[in-house]
């Protein structure tokens, strides 16, 4: 029997931010979806009714709560003392280990990569590409936001990202960006959750429970 | 060989023309070029796109006939999608077309037109109590007329004319010997000029009631209308009638009598056959009248060489466009669901004359049969006098008795000129039946403004029309849901048409042809026959 | 930072407008002095058609209003409507379809703002003077040459830069559209772009702009105020003429220049269907039941939460109606490019097509149907290798 040592992988923050964002951008999507595509809700007296009123306020309120988790990781990539640093999404600069990682996901080769980095190769692209959408998402996201209140600090950052609204060819476009970048997240999802799972079975670390307890368990010999 | 002589650029009209006519020694005018001088490419911008978007994006070829080109539009798509709207919006669709041919003809024969024929100077010196007197000549209750407001009018021109600043009236012909209405006549036409500002925009409302707007109204969807709870609204349509009430009052006092005055002071020239032009009148049919769009109020057919005694029907695969003398490659002559735009820019002789020999306009040559034609009012009151269409025929010949002319004074400015008039008041008329046509439906139960459709994969449709300025068609081709071709040929294509590949003027350019300049600086007699044909250029290029 | 307290705020508030109502009254005698006397005598002309004075006074309030002034500048607004025919005007039409013309011809009776258009002193206009050909040059240059600098140069109509400009010729010498507006615009006094053409491009410079059609500003690389719609409300132009001839510039405009006051917020924050919008009411296809009662047209393609105007609190042709009244929604016709991002014009973005069919959900859809499939093919793959391995390994 090898002895198995948990090995602290994620930090309290890390995990936080994880969950917070993971569950905003359920939510995000749930709303976004209806915002898009609405029903009619067709019973009642128009005066009872708020639905999409109330659909949007929790969009949006989930929109702001994502925003700030997004500068919360970013503080912490930067910051924090443990892992999850900013050098970390560049792993895939080890252009070696990139093809070792390609071949090892494609079932080619059983050899992992070396692990240099707390991500490897392709995780580093993913995540940061990741982030990115996510800047991606609450930039337009704020845009859509500014254009329809008109006070406090939404209207400052609204003034400050009018001149992104007009490159971008102004709020219909902004909006199909904001729905493009959905769909990209639903397949980033599936993608993610899968490998998460992936790696649960085939190194039996506890790939998925990590993200909770914050531990893998490596085998000694690893 | 004679001497050239351009006018660029032609006013009062939309868009962009110039003339340029070869006059002899005696100021007549012995050949003639019409050539538009703007491409905007908008039957290539609107391929790609949803054909249901295309009905507004074409409505942009014009902004002053503004509804008619949409509503083709969405007429070739529907044919297209194969799919036929509602009663209750064919009949909105009749109202607010109505309104633009009220809208369109008062506003044209007064503020586009008028200074042709009126010397807004020589009203200075009319005697206002003989202006009322010549007014009731012509109607026993004239529009807006009393010695004391002819007078005001009077007062306000002088006013106008002592500030020195005449701003669009700055410039002009006044005085020209071919002005032919004495000082009072001047002054009741003048006094109109004012009051038909207004009247144009009571018109221009009733289309906004069911159309959101006007100019650009946004209302018409293939398959019907979308302004359901006006069309279903008693109130809306009590407004709708009110301003017809108005509008039709001012046509019946006014347009007309004023129209007919100026046939009396100009029969000579509507007699000696000025401004006649090419010899063939076509139209396609327009305001639906059943539902099975069968019967149209106007006509459908064809007049060729003048020969009123035997109409022909119209036959859709005899229409043509050619670019032998347009900014255009190809020297082809095809169909319209064939046609190309694709343009190819030559430009002018070294010494800044249109090349008559080359390509000199942006306008394509529209043929039937390779014949060119002309269409309009006029056009659609020769096709109906000689198909025997009652109404047409009734006011044609009420008309001609009281001036006391012959028919074939309809071959000239003038007549071109009266039958806009006399279809203002035809289509006028007829809306109030629309009208009540609509309530009854309503009333019946027949709530249905739309009908299903979707946009097929591949398909192809034209939509067939009349709009004030003559015959409208529009031919869409769809693949893969989008649009993969689409060509206009309209109403002023037609009219202002350069020669084709058989050599034959265009119908402004014939029209020129032995008129003679009173004053061989002042384009004036070219202007009165070019604008009797109420010329738009941003619909025949577009 | 210091906090201005309420009072404070206030006193500087009034201290600023005191010191623009100064200005204001320096310009219009400026005007006065400078500008020939008015064309017309407006308050005459308001007598003839009938308009009371109570009328005209409750007019000057909706347009000080209108233009975010506060009440004390009222009577400088009914005197810049007095002054309103002293302001030469020339209108260039270039790649445009004379709608913008029309509108104005056609607007608001029987309000003030028509009686304001039709006294409006036109040096040049082709569509309503009286001369042409050379007779109509001469009148160009004229007023360009007495009213250098004091003129202003209403443009509609968008730019053809392709083929040299020569896509547009204008004039018996066959000048380019591009030559003339530089000649003109170069000698006014202020340049206003009437309609999403000038202000935009619009129709001809909507993909794949045979033409190379280009804004005004685009063209010349001057500063214009836009006053954009296809056409625009006559209200948003009087405004901004109005405005001028009070301050001797024009208002503030947004980062499109477009006025502030005009197209400060979007159809959607004014719509009179808005409740419906957040109640979740929606007409689903043209003519329902939902249509027959006015519910929100979001579905239906309104693009009014993308579009800055001001259609719905002022409507079109003496407030009859406007476009979402008619019950089609808007189409977002004073945004730039509309053409293409707002298509489909009759449904929401979310069913903008990419070559005619597919949409970002379709291909949404498929590409989570692909993920989903090459998923599970890794996964059994990983299993069959992970059963041979384990097999090796027992062996
Ligand atoms: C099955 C359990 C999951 C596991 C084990 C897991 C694991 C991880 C790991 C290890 C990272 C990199 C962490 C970091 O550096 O921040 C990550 C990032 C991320 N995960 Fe998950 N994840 C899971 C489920 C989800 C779900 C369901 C969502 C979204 C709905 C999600 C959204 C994200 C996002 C947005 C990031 C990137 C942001 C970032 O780098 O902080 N994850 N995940
Ligand atoms: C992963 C994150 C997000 C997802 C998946 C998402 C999804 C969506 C979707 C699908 C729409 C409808 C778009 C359409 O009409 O086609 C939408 C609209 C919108 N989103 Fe998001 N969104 C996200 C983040 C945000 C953020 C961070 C904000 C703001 C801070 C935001 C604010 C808005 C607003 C204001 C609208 C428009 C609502 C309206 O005007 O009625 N979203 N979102
Ligand atoms: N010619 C023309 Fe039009 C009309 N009537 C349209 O089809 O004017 Ni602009
Ligand atoms: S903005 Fe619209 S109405 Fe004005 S000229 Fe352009 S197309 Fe015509
Ligand atoms: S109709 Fe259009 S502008 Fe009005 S509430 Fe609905 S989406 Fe908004
Ligand atoms: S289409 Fe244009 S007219 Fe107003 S309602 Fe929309 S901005
Ligand atoms: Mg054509």
């Amino acid at each position: 029997m090898e002895a198995i040592i948990p090995k602290q992988e994620w930090s309290v923050a890390i995990r936080i931010n994880h969950w917070a964002m993971a569950f905003s951008i359920f939510v995000l999507i749930a709303t976004g979806f209806y915002i898009a595509d609405p029903f009619t809700i067709a019973s009642g007296e128009t005066v009872d009714k708020f639905f999409m009123g109330n659909v949007r306020f929790v969009h949006i309120l989930f929109g702001v709560f994502l925003v700030f988790i997004f500068i919360w990781r970013i503080y912490l990539a930067f910051f924090s003392t443990f892992h999850a640093d900013w050098k970390d999404f560049f792993a895939w600069a080890k252009l070696g280990n990139f093809w070792k990682q390609i071949k090892f996901y494609l079932l080619i080769s059983k050899e992992p990569p070396e692990h240099t980095h707390l991500y490897g190769p392709l995780q580093s692209l993913a995540y940061g590409g990741l982030l990115f959408m996510l800047f991606l998402i609450c930039l337009t996201g704020l845009i859509l936001m500014g254009a329809g209140y008109h006070a406090g600090l939404t209207a400052v950052v609204y003034f400050l990202l009018k001149p992104v609204e007009n490159l971008l060819g102004g709020l219909a476009t902004v909006r199909w960006i904001h729905h493009i970048l959905t769909w990209l997240f639903i397949l980033f999802i599936v993608v993610h959750v899968y490998m998460a799972f992936w790696y649960d079975v085939i190194f039996k670390e506890g790939t998925i429970s990590s993200m909770i307890s914050g531990r893998l368990f490596r085998k000694a010999a690893h | 060989m004679g001497n050239k002589m351009i006018i660029d650029p032609i006013t009062r009209i939309e868009g962009h023309l110039r003339i340029e006519v070869e006059l002899d020694d005696n100021n007549v005018i012995r050949d003639a070029w019409s050539s538009i001088t703007l491409w905007r490419g908008i039957e290539t911008i609107v391929k790609n796109h949803d054909p249901r978007d295309v009905g507004l994006m074409v409505q942009r070829f014009c902004g002053v006939c503004t509804y008619s080109h949409y509503e083709t539009s969405i007429l070739a798509s529907e044919d297209a999608f194969k799919v036929r709207p509602p009663k209750n919006a064919r009949i909105v669709r009749n109202l607010m077309k109505g309104a633009q041919y009220l809208c369109d003809h008062i506003m044209h024969f007064y503020h586009l037109h008028g200074l042709d024929w009126v010397d807004v100077v020589s009203a200075l010196s009319a005697d206002p109590k003989k202006a009322v007197d010549l007014a009731m000549a012509y109607n026993p209750d004239p529009y807006n007329c009393s010695e004391g407001h002819y007078r005001a009018v009077q007062e306000r021109l002088k006013r106008f004319v002592a500030s020195g600043r005449l701003g669009p009236f700055a410039n002009a012909y006044w005085g020209n010997p071919s002005f032919k209405l004495p000082p009072e006549a001047n002054l009741v036409i003048t006094s109109h000029y004012l009051d038909a500002l207004q009247v144009s925009k009571t018109a221009a409302q009733m289309q906004a009631i069911f159309g959101g707007k006007n100019p650009h109204p946004q209302t018409l969807v293939v398959g019907g209308v979308s302004s359901v709870m006006d069309a279903l609204d008693a109130s809306r349509i009590g407004e709708y009638l009110f301003r017809l009430k108005e509008v039709n009052h001012f046509v019946e006092t006014a347009l007309l009598p004023d129209v007919l005055i100026a046939a009396t002071y100009y029969k000579d020239e509507g007699a000696a056959g000025i401004g006649a032009g090419v010899p063939n009148y076509l139209c396609y049919g327009g305001f639906p009248l059943d539902d099975d769009w069968n019967a149209t109020l106007l006509p459908k057919g064809v007049v060729k060489s003048r020969d009123i005694a035997n109409p022909l029907p119209l036959d859709e695969t005899k229409i043509t466009e050619d670019v032998t003398h347009a900014w255009y490659k190809g020297e082809d002559n095809l169909h319209p669901y064939d046609g190309k735009t694709e343009p190819e820019y030559t430009g002018y002789t070294a010494d800044g004359h249109v090349n008559g020999d080359g390509k000199y306009t942006w306008c394509k040559a529209p043929r039937y049969d390779g014949e060119p034609y002309e269409v309009g009012p006029l056009a659609r009151f020769i096709v109906g006098y000689a198909q025997g269409h009652e109404k047409i025929k009734g006011l044609t010949d009420a008309t001609l008795k009281a001036a006391n002319l012959p028919v074939t004074v309809l071959f000239s400015t003038l007549g071109r000129t009266a039958a806009r008039a006399l279809e203002t008041k035809l289509v006028g008329d007829e809306i109030a039946n629309w009208v009540n046509e609509l309530v009854a439906n309503i009333k019946a139960g027949d709530t249905r403004t739309w009908t299903r459709c979707e946009v097929p994969r591949t398909g192809q449709g034209r939509g067939m029309n009349e709009v004030p300025r003559g015959a409208l068609g529009h031919w869409i081709k769809i693949d893969n849901h989008v649009v993969s071709n689409y060509q206009a040929v309209v109403p002023s294509t037609w009219n202002c048409s350069p020669r084709g590949m058989e050599g034959k003027r265009g119908p402004y350019e014939e029209s020129l042809i032995g008129t003679k300049l009173a004053n061989a600086d002042q384009p004036l007699e070219i202007l009165r026959t070019i604008h009797s044909f109420d010329p738009c250029m941003a619909c025949a290029v577009h | 930072m210091a906090i201005l307290n309420d009072s404070d705020y206030q006193r500087t508030v009034e201290r600023q407008y005191r010191e623009l109502l100064a200005r204001c009254k320096t310009h219009m005698k400026e005007v006065e002095r400078t500008l020939p006397e008015p064309v017309v005598d407006f308050q005459t002309l308001l007598k003839e058609r009938g308009v009371s004075r109570r009328s005209f006074l409750k007019w000057t309030s909706m347009m000080t209003g209108l233009l975010m002034l506060p009440p004390i500048f009222r009577p400088m607004v009914a005197k810049a409507a007095e002054n309103f025919s002293r302001l030469p005007v020339v209108w260039l039409h270039f790649a445009e379809c004379t709608g913008c013309s029309e509108a104005l011809l056609r607007t608001s009776y029987p309000n003030i703002d028509d009686i304001l258009l039709e006294t409006i002193s036109l040096e040049y206009h082709e569509t309503l003077m009286a001369a042409a050909g050379y007779q109509a040059e001469e009148n160009l240059e004229k007023a360009i040459h007495d009213f250098a600098g004091k003129f202003v140069c209403v443009i509609e109509g968008a730019l053809p830069v392709g083929l040299h400009g020569k896509y547009l010729t204008l004039g018996p010498k066959g000048k380019t559209g591009i030559e003339v507006a530089k000649e003109v615009t170069s000698k006014a006094g202020a340049v206003i772009c009437i309609g999403s053409c000038s202000a935009f491009g619009n129709i001809p410079a909507a993909k794949p702009n045979p033409t190379d059609a280009a804004s005004i500003s685009g063209a010349l690389g001057i500063n214009t105020v836009n006053i954009a719609g296809c056409p625009p409300n006559p209200i948003n132009f009087v405004g901004t003429v109005l405005h001028f001839l009070m301050f001797g510039a024009l208002p503030a405009v947004d980062s499109l220049g477009r006025p502030v006051w005009a197209y400060g917020k979007r159809i959607h924050d004014f719509c009179e269907r808005r409740p419906h919008f957040d109640a979740g009411e929606y007409v689903e296809e043209w003519g329902d039941e939902a249509a027959k009662k006015g519910w929100c047209l979001y579905k239906v393609g309104c693009k009014g939460p993308y579009t800055f105007a001001n259609c719905a609190k002022i409507r079109f042709n003496d407030a009859i109606s406007w476009p979402v009244m008619a019950g089609h929604g808007c189409m977002g016709c004073t945004e730039p490019g509309f053409w293409d991002t707002m298509a489909p014009l009759e449904k929401p973005i979310e069913d903008k097509t990419i070559g005619g069919e597919s949409t970002v959900d379709s291909i949404g859809i498929a590409l989570t149907g692909l993920t989903a499939v090459g998923i599970a093919a890794h996964a059994g793959l990983t299993a069959i290798r992970h059963r041979e391995e384990r097999e090796k390994e027992a062996k």
